[in-house]
This record gives C-alpha cells, sequence and structure tokens, in this order.
C-alpha cells in the first residue's frame, strides 16, 4: 500500500496534536517554542502533502514562506525569552504573571 | 515502489517519536537534538514527496540555522530543566539529581566515615556531591550506590560485584573533572535513558553529568550531535540524488512533462512570478524580526 494523502495528512493531524499538547503541557518557555515549530512542520507536510497530490508547486512555495516566518518567530521568540531570563531568572512561564488582573 | 512505502512508515515512527520525546523530555538540549532528528525525518518525508529542493532547504535552514539558534539559547541561559516542582536552573545538580523525581541517594550521610574501602577495593576517589557531603564507606561486596545522578528519570545501571572506581566529577560545575578513567562509560543519556546494566568488572562512572551540556565533559550530547550532524550529511546526499535522478528522468522524458515538482527551475519561477509580491514582504519581516531581535536581547539601549 503506497502512501497516499490521506497518509501524510494523518501524520501531519498526529504532529500538529503533539505541538499543541506540548504547548499546553509544558512548563518551560524554549519546550513551548520548540512545540510551536512541530506545529508549523506539522503545517508544512500538510502543504507539500496537498501540493504533491495536486501536481504544482504552490504548497512548495508556501512552505518557504512558512520557514521565513518560523525563523522570524524563532528570532524574535528567543531573544523574549533572553529578555525574560534576565529579568527574572526563570523560564516558567508562571512566573511571569505582571499582567494577571 | 515498495521501499517508498517503507521509508514513508520508517520516517513517519521516527518523526511522531521524537516530537514526542521533544515534548516528553525535561532537558531542554535533548528537547532540541530530538527535534533536529523530528525535522530529519521531515526532509526524509519531503524527498518522498517529491521535492527533494525543500527537503535540502529543510535540513540547511531548518535543521542547521534555526535549531541552531534555539541550541545557542538554551546553552547561553544554562538549560533550566523541568522537575516534577518547577524549573530548575542549571546548577549543582550533580549528585543525585538535586530533588529529582527519582533521586534514592543513599550514600553517605554527613558524618559516616569516608573511605573504608571494602575487600574488593573500589577507589573513590572523586569529589561526589555537594561541599559538605562525605564519600560514603563502602560494603565488603561492593558498593550500591543508586544515586541518580543525571536528569531525573536517569537510572544509573547498577554497579557491578567487584566494585566500580568512582572517580569521576558529579559534583558541581566549577569543579574541574579529572582525567576519566581508561573504561569511562559516560552514560550522560536523556532522561528514562538507562544505561545498560554493567558487565561484572564494574564500571568507571566519571562522566560529569550535571546538567547536560555544560559540564566540561559532558559528552553526552556532543557525541549525539555528531552522530545527528552525520545522519543530515547523508540524507542531504540521499535528497540530492534523488533530485538529480528525477531531473534526469524529466530530461529523458520518461516523466510527463509539466507534472515534476522536481525542478528547481519550476519553484523559482512560480515563486518570484506568482509570489513575488508576498516574497518582499517576507523580507521586510524578516528584517523588522532581525532589528525587533537585536533590540530585545540588547542589556541596554
Amino acid at each position: 500500500m503506497t502512501p497516499s494523502l490521506t497518509h501524510y495528512l494523518i501524520l501531519s493531524a498526529t504532529l500538529f496534536a503533539i505541538g499543541t499538547a506540548g504547548v499546553f503541557l509544558r512548563r518551560n518557555l524554549i519546550t513551548i517554542l520548540l512545540s510551536i515549530e512541530i506545529m508549523l512542520n506539522a503545517a508544512n507536510l500538510a502543504f507539500v502533502a496537498f501540493g504533491r497530490a495536486l501536481g504544482n508547486v504552490d504548497g512548495q512555495v508556501i512552505v518557504f514562506f512558512v520557514i521565513t516566518v518560523a525563523a522570524a518567530e524563532a528570532a524574535v521568540g528567543l531573544a523574549l525569552v533572553i529578555a525574560l531570563f534576565r529579568h527574572r531568572q526563570s523560564l516558567d512561564p508562571d512566573a511571569y504573571t505582571s499582567l494577571r488582573g | 515502489m515498495a521501499g517508498d512505502t517503507v521509508l514513508f512508515y520508517a520516517f513517519a515512527a521516527i518523526m511522531v517519536l521524537a516530537s514526542l520525546l521533544v515534548v516528553g523530555q525535561r532537558s531542554p538540549i535533548y528537547s532540541v537534538l530530538l527535534l533536529i532528528v523530528s525535522f530529519a525525518a521531515l526532509a526524509g518525508l519531503y524527498v518522498l514527496l517529491d521535492a527533494p529542493f525543500l527537503a535540502v532547504v529543510q535540513i540547511i535552514i531548518y535543521a542547521g540555522a534555526i535549531m541552531v539558534l534555539f541550541l545557542f539559547v538554551v546553552m547561553l541561559l544554562n538549560a533550566p530543566y523541568e522537575t516534577a516542582t518547577g524549573l530548575k536552573t542549571g546548577g549543582p545538580t550533580g549528585v543525585g539529581g538535586a530533588g529529582g523525581p527519582t533521586a534514592t541517594d543513599s550514600v553517605g550521610a554527613p558524618g559516616f566515615s569516608p573511605g573504608a574501602p571494602g575487600p574488593t577495593g573500589p577507589d573513590r576517589t572523586g569529589p561526589v556531591g555537594p561541599p559538605g557531603f562525605s564519600p560514603g564507606a563502602r560494603g565488603p561486596t561492593g558498593p550500591d550506590r543508586t544515586d541518580s545522578v543525571g536528569p531525573p528519570g536517569f537510572s544509573p545501571g547498577a554497579p557491578g560485584p567487584t566494585g566500580p572506581d568512582r572517580t569521576g566529577p558529579v559534583g558541581p560545575p566549577g569543579f574541574s573533572p579529572g582525567a576519566p578513567g581508561p573504561t569511562a562509560t559516560d552514560s550522560v543519556g536523556p532522561p528514562g535513558f538507562s544505561p545498560g546494566a554493567p558487565g561484572p568488572t564494574g564500571p568507571d562512572r566519571t562522566g560529569p553529568v550535571g546538567p547536560p551540556g555544560f559540564s566540561p565533559g559532558a559528552r553526552g550530547p556532543r557525541w549525539a550531535g555528531a552522530a545527528l550532524a552525520l545522519v543530515l550529511l547523508v540524507e542531504l546526499a540521499w535528497s540530492l540524488w534523488r533530485a538529480g535522478a528525477q531531473e534526469t528522468e524529466a530530461l529523458t522524458g520518461q516523466l510527463v512533462p509539466g507534472t515534476d515538482l522536481t525542478s528547481v527551475r519550476q519553484i523559482g519561477h512560480v515563486l518570484f512570478a506568482d509570489y513575488g509580491f508576498a516574497f518582499e514582504v517576507t523580507s521586510v519581516l524578516i528584517l523588522v524580526a532581525m532589528v525587533g531581535a537585536v533590540v530585545l536581547a540588547k542589556r541596554e539601549i
């Protein structure tokens, strides 16, 4: 049974679920950012699989943009993590409750 | 193609497993390394989807550049890792995991007389422990040190009957590690990683097992990184080979014209013709993100 579009989509959904669970379960800012990367890559896989099924390269081109956005997000996110860590000496997101009403 | 089916399931299994471990991992440095494994598997899936150029981009840019940025930050912040109670900043977490849930440090209560080796004679020369921690005495049958040095969840193997030489620096950082013993079985593994049961000659656990990656001799992440680099290199070569093979097929007319998704030329055409504006906007986004990251991470503006 050669892998079809459905196989790739199931894999993509699984990875997205894992990433979502990581965002909500982990108490470490860096791990949360890594979970976001997992989710982005799950979406990338779906894009490429759809592009392959439809027979054009637009899916692959979108992935380039997603990778660019991921790079920007990683840079800004990690800069925020560094600034927060310098401020509070902690990476636990529960330590940052200044905006709690 | 049967080979592709097998490869698909292999890559999918690696990817799901690595992603699960990323989420279930306590030490961030192994999380990042496992995420690189996951991305390597994803690049393999791209190759199977006839997108070898994207696979190369995934390896070089994503696994190579973005993940190295993550690694850099993890090392810069000295890798705080999560415990059951909260985050532990990477500090003197050498012996006993410093509050790790599985720490069963049953050696040498303070005041316990050091030395007194048993008849089988283990040499415990290394300062193992935080300051003020006197090394424990040996029973006559050799040690049963079960202190779990390393990340929580790490269970060191039971020492062999003839007694291991614990010469290793498992103390707080700042302690310079001695020369590793000749049979150093450096077992700095990720949590859940249990080194094999040592043989009857007794292992020398000389690996500094503090917070992963930061003790001078923590070779676990180093070897993992080296192996990972090798895997990525092989995969790059494989994807380029696949791309070349498909290009050849397209040139010799074995592929229906217009359906070859592999050609970089076609991707470039679509990228710069149809998505030209989005490309420009993305470049501005990258520029803004770069300036923003510099401003945010700067100590004083």
